[in-house]
């Protein structure tokens, strides 16, 4: 992930948090290897900026940046 | 390219238990296992409390499996069974691996196990590099083959031992996997009663 400031790194935490809370609290999050969380388990720990958090919000901003830069548009063409 | 034979003599799989995340890994394996089934393979179940490091070891040198199935937690230089224990280990055991087809349904060890494993024989190691990241409805975990969320992760991961038994090289079954996954995304983007909960499951697929 590439170096972001101090307030792009808070900018970028709240809004994975808001897209996480869009799921369903029942939703079960199977990620890293402690063993799977609920989602305002996942909300703690993004929020917590903990490993668990940290790697959730990484694998949110490459999604974020494939939309922008279009990437995941070659890839959905690439693979059909 | 490496692949499997058209009858392979056996297939290995570790389906350790012990919270819904496994539960799930070792339910929707069974499709993996009904295909092996059918075409006329062995399967060497490791389930439960047999998932552990020794009848790991035990029967892999004894029965010498063409394809390895391993569900379970893991990180950069291991995977884990029963209890957490450490069946494979970078620098430790993991030549064990070496001369069969490895599909690890399980966080990061493609990244240094898998290259450790792929390094040492004439085998093929397929793995995730980073965290294997998928989402489950906590009301179907007593019916996980019915949750359709899970499903959407769960199916295209299985393509990848489905196309292995289906004689594909270890190349074109992750290709195939990954083919499944974009499908889904696309299935996502473009469903008519679209929820708001696509755009996440979109993010974790890809």
């Amino acid at each position: 992930m590439t170096e972001l400031t101090l307030e792009q790194m808070e900018d970028l935490q709240a809004l994975v948090s808001a897209r996480v809370r869009v799921l369903s609290p029942e939703t079960g999050i199977s990620v890293g290897s402690s063993g799977p969380i609920k989602r305002d388990e996942l909300l703690a720990h993004i929020e917590a900026g903990d490993e668990i958090g940290k790697n959730f919000i990484a694998m949110d901003w490459q999604f974020l940046q494939s939309l922008k830069t279009g990437e995941i548009y070659e890839a959905i063409a690439k693979y059909s | 390219m490496k692949q499997l034979p058209n009858i392979p003599k056996s297939i290995l799989i570790t389906r350790p238990q012990g919270d819904n995340a496994l539960k799930y890994l070792e339910l929707w394996s069974q499709k993996i296992i009904d295909v092996a089934q059918e075409k006329g393979a062995t399967i060497l179940d490791l389930i439960g409390k047999r998932a552990n490091r020794e009848e790991f070891e035990k029967i892999i040198r004894k029965k010498n499996p063409e394809l390895i199935i391993l569900n379970g937690h893991g990180n950069y230089n291991f995977l884990t069974g029963q209890n957490k224990e450490i069946l494979v280990e970078a620098g430790k055991n993991h030549e064990i691996l070496s001369n069969s087809i490895v599909y690890a349904i399980s966080c990061r060890s493609a990244k240094i196990l898998g290259k450790s494993v792929a390094s040492t024989g004439d085998g093929a190691y397929i793995g995730y590099l980073e965290d294997f990241v998928f989402y489950y409805d906590e009301s179907k975990v007593y019916r996980p083959l019915e949750d359709k969320k899970a499903g959407l992760f769960l199916e295209p991961s299985n393509q990848v031992a489905i196309s292995l038994l289906k004689n594909h090289s270890a190349a074109e079954a992750s290709e195939s996997s990954k083919r499944y996954f974009m499908r889904n995304i696309k299935k996502l983007l473009t469903t008519d009663n679209s929820s708001v909960e696509n755009s996440q499951f979109i993010s974790v697929l890809y």
